[in-house]
């Protein structure tokens, strides 16, 4: 009983020590594009989108845990998989593609920090910039560490989702039907959000930051088991936060009909829980989230491009050593900042066509990670199961056929 | 008549532009295409010793063109020197063999030049007479990617409108192969064949390969430092930061990490085992041989970060009484192993401190003295239990090299020295921890 005892602590320890980038990667994922998306689905649609959370929670697994497992067995960053095994070619288009997603992912990052910030009366002039520096000078002059974990507490905002969606009174047996029973519908529109879904849950930029912080931990492959648990974990989390958002929004300003013109509108959402303060709350939680999500997302955008052309990386490079990588990460903040400061721009649109965009990007780093995941001679035994690559697969080509009717809709003016 | 046209005797050619080639047999009639190429491994600018050409895009087999292999190179489409008949399907490469394209291109190498781990972007190869072909350099500038890319018109017609003259080649850095340390990398490849480039390693400072080993992945990192001779090894593993420390000793088997331990100074190695979870340190301080053991464990009970933990017990150290001549003989035998001698510790016969003589002080003095009136009487020392904080502030008070640590009742103990302090001040700035 005893040793049992012992041996089950020793496994929670374990788990610990392992724990963190699944579930980090889960919380920077319910980030300001995220949470627009979801209160968009659940404003527009109702309940009629739940669906999409058991087949993205499924495909939001595998795709994280193949990541971790190509990390915790090669010892290697996706970029540089990627440059090993595919070249130099497939390499740059791929970077220059993941950088130009990424940029308006950051975009949407101070677009939800400008909202945020709207709320209690600060004008984006003021809080993008500021913002910007702040971002620059928490990652460059390292007390990011330490950042982290306020960031990670402070996404316990999420709950006030639960409690609210809660509290809404939702009619339960509707959304209960509405999980399980998939409906789909063939308009532009209705597609462009399951796309959006799909890239803002399994954002592209995530994989290669997930990969990289496997890799930093130095787990191994002996503690797969582990890692999957962390995983599975920080899947749970983001899915269960994206689902209840979307009952939350549905069962408020979709019950009301009330019609989403700018992010801030969907704090009424949480209106239920915090009465005449919601709009406090919702900015607050989307403050958060623009903030941690705007730390990590250039400073993971250079990394990971550096890695894969071969130049001198990491902020513990002077910037003297490592020129490209401090030109990329400024850029990133510099432009998306000052793109949201552009008169007229529309904050909204940023947050959801970014996440639109993920999606879109998605199949091409899944091909090659799917790929990566069933090389023998990289995995050995931890190659992909057939079930992983059905899956996997099955997204690849869904995904394919939903931007393909995307653009042939767009340019043929239906819809 | 022939169609011969006149070739330079020498020329330089890519590794890239050969690649995907189609191949010809000496009819004419297409073979299939390049795929591979393999070079010796022992020579400064190793020979190309075989050619690999995969027949069809689907094909399993590949075969191999043993070298000069080809009439002209290189040239758009390579005609085979040999009949077709006589290739063989490739049943294993060469064991001293580095394959260009699996190893090479693309792959992280490490510079022994600048000591750094770079990219290869594409291999330099020279053609001397009689198709002789030979690897000279490895291409790691940005040029190398443009090229790769297909773009070098648009790039050099750039070059142009900005007015760079000629002869200029912007971005064009090439690195000299007898710099380049392959590393070969990944779970299952994990046979680096670095006792061929061994002595380029051991040219490197502990500190450069430190800092390497920093950049290297969990299968790269190891597999370096067992190619290193233990003593490098050792003081390369001293250099490394506590997590990068931990993540090889769990790499390497017991019996090495112990070897490496004792090859280092005790409070060095004390310092690295304080670090580790428990059940590592155990592992490794049961295969230290005896007496490391022993002292090892004797440092470990010191608390952590007081001068106790940081010092180095191993002290030189002279009698009252002796003349200055005899210390510098003692000195000079005994130096090996007290690298970081500063100073000449005096102790009583039983080993209570009494003085301390610093070096320059020990050669100014006239060999017949006594060291009791060389020596400072009244010297600043600590004790085991004072915190490095203290430490740290009377190296600098004092501008001390080192610094004597006694016991309670004035018993020498051992001496911290300014490598300890500096260590120690730079771990608590990075303790703080930053992102990547």
């Amino acid at each position: 009983m005893r040793s049992w005892l012992a041996a089950r602590w020793q496994r929670l320890l374990l788990l610990a020590a392992v724990a963190g980038p699944g579930i980090v990667t889960a919380n920077v994922d319910n980030d300001a594009g995220g949470i627009t998306t979801y209160s968009l689905a659940g404003a527009i649609y109702g309940y009629r989108l739940l669906w999409t959370a058991i087949p993205v929670a499924l495909a939001l697994y595998v795709v994280q845990e193949m990541t971790s497992r190509l990390a915790a067995v090669t010892g290697k960053g996706l970029a540089d998989l990627v440059r090993e095994e595919f070249g130099v070619k497939a390499t740059v288009y791929l970077m220059l593609a993941l950088t130009v997603t990424n940029l308006g992912n950051t975009m949407a990052e101070f677009a939800g920090l400008a909202t945020a910030l709207e709320i209690v009366a600060v004008p984006r002039w003021v809080s993008v910039p500021l913002g910007a520096v702040v971002v620059w000078w928490l990652v460059t002059w390292g007390t990011y560490r330490v950042v982290e974990k306020v960031f990670l507490i402070a996404s316990g905002f999420y709950v006030a989702y639960v409690i609210s969606g809660v509290l809404a009174k939702p009619d339960w047996a509707a959304v209960a039907r509405h999980t399980i029973t998939p409906t789909f519908e063939t308009s532009l529109p209705y597609v462009l959000m399951v796309v959006g879904i799909v890239g803002t849950t399994i954002a592209p930029w995530m994989q290669f930051y997930q990969q990289a912080a496997v890799v930093e931990k130095g787990i191994t492959s002996r503690q797969l088991r582990e890692a999957r648990i962390d995983v599975a974990i920080g899947t749970v989390m983001a899915v269960a936060v994206a689902w209840f958002i979307v009952v939350a929004c549905g069962a408020t300003l979709h019950a009301a009909a009330v019609p989403i013109r700018d992010a801030s509108d969907a704090a009424q959402a949480l209106v239920p829980l915090a009465g005449r303060y919601a709009g406090l709350l919702f900015g607050f939680g989307l403050f958060n989230a623009s903030l941690f999500a705007a730390a990590i997302l250039p400073l993971s955008t250079a990394y990971t491009v550096c890695e894969g052309i071969g130049w001198e990386r990491g902020i513990d490079h002077k910037l003297r050593e490592a020129p490209q990588f401090y030109a990329i990460y400024t850029a990133l903040i510099v432009f998306g900042a000052t793109a949201i400061l552009l008169p007229g721009m529309p904050l909204l649109k940023v947050l959801y066509l970014s996440q639109v965009a993920n999606g879109v990007l998605l199949p091409a780093v899944l091909v090659f990670m799917v790929v990566l995941a069933n090389r023998k001679e990289l995995l050995g035994q931890h190659v992909n199961s057939p079930s992983f690559n059905v899956i996997a697969w099955v997204l690849v080509v869904s995904l394919t056929a939903m931007t393909l009717f995307l653009t042939v809709t767009a340019l043929l003016g239906i819809g | 008549m022939s169609a011969e046209v006149a070739r330079p005797r020498e020329e330089f050619l890519f590794l890239s532009q050969l690649l995907e080639r189609s191949v010809l047999a000496q009819d004419g009639e297409p073979v299939g295409r390049l795929v591979e190429v393999g070079c010796g491994a022992g020579e400064l600018f190793p020979k190309v010793l075989t050619y690999y050409v995969r027949p069809g895009w689907l094909a399993s087999v590949t075969l191999a063109v043993p070298a000069p292999g080809f009439v002209t190179l290189p040239d758009t489409r390579l005609r085979l020197a040999v009949p077709t008949a006589e290739l063989q399907p490739l049943a294993r490469r060469l064991p001293e063999e580095i394959l260009l394209r699996r190893e090479i291109l693309d792959k992280q190498i490490v510079d022994t030049d600048g000591a750094r781990v770079v990219r290869v972007n594409d291999v330099h190869l020279l053609r001397a007479r009689g198709n002789e072909v030979r690897v000279v350099h490895v291409d790691i500038g940005f040029r190398g990617i443009v090229r790769r890319l297909g773009f070098m018109g648009i790039w050099e017609r750039l070059r142009r409108l900005r007015g760079t003259p000629e002869d200029t080649r912007d971005g064009e850095r090439l690195l000299s192969w007898r710099y380049v340390v392959p590393l070969r990398s990944s779970s299952l490849r994990h046979d680096l064949r670095l006792n061929v480039t061994q002595h380029q390693l051991a040219q490197l400072h502990p500190a450069e390969l430190a800092e390497i080993m920093e950049e290297l992945d969990r299968f790269e990192g190891p597999a370096m430092l067992e190619a290193l001779d233990v003593p490098t090894a050792a003081l390369t593993l001293a250099e490394l930061s506590g997590e990068a420390q931990r993540l090889l000793l769990e790499a390497l088997d017991a019996r090495r990490g112990a070897a490496l331990l004792a090859a280092m100074a005790p409070d060095e190695a004390t310092d690295i085992l304080q670090e580790l979870p428990e059940a590592m340190r155990e592992r490794l301080m049961a295969a230290l041989p005896a007496d490391d053991a022993a002292t090892v464990s004797d440092l470990l009970t010191h608390e952590k970060n007081s001068a106790g933990s940081a010092m180095n017990p191993e002290v030189f150290s002279v009698p009252l009484g002796a003349r200055i001549s005899e210390v510098s003989v003692a000195l000079r035998e005994g130096a090996a192993d007290l690298v970081r001698t500063y100073a000449v510790m005096v102790v009583d016969n039983e080993q209570r401190l009494r003085g301390v003589v610093a070096l320059p002080e020990l050669i100014r003095a006239s060999t017949e003295r006594l060291v009791d009136e060389a020596m400072d009487a009244d010297p600043v020392s600590v004790r085991t239990d004072d915190s490095l904080e203290d430490v740290a502030e009377l190296f600098d008070r004092f501008n001390l090299l080192s610094l004597p640590v006694v016991d309670r009742e004035g018993h020498l103990e051992g001496v911290v020295t300014v490598d300890d302090v500096v260590a120690w001040l730079r771990e608590g700035r990075e303790r703080e921890g930053r992102l990547t």
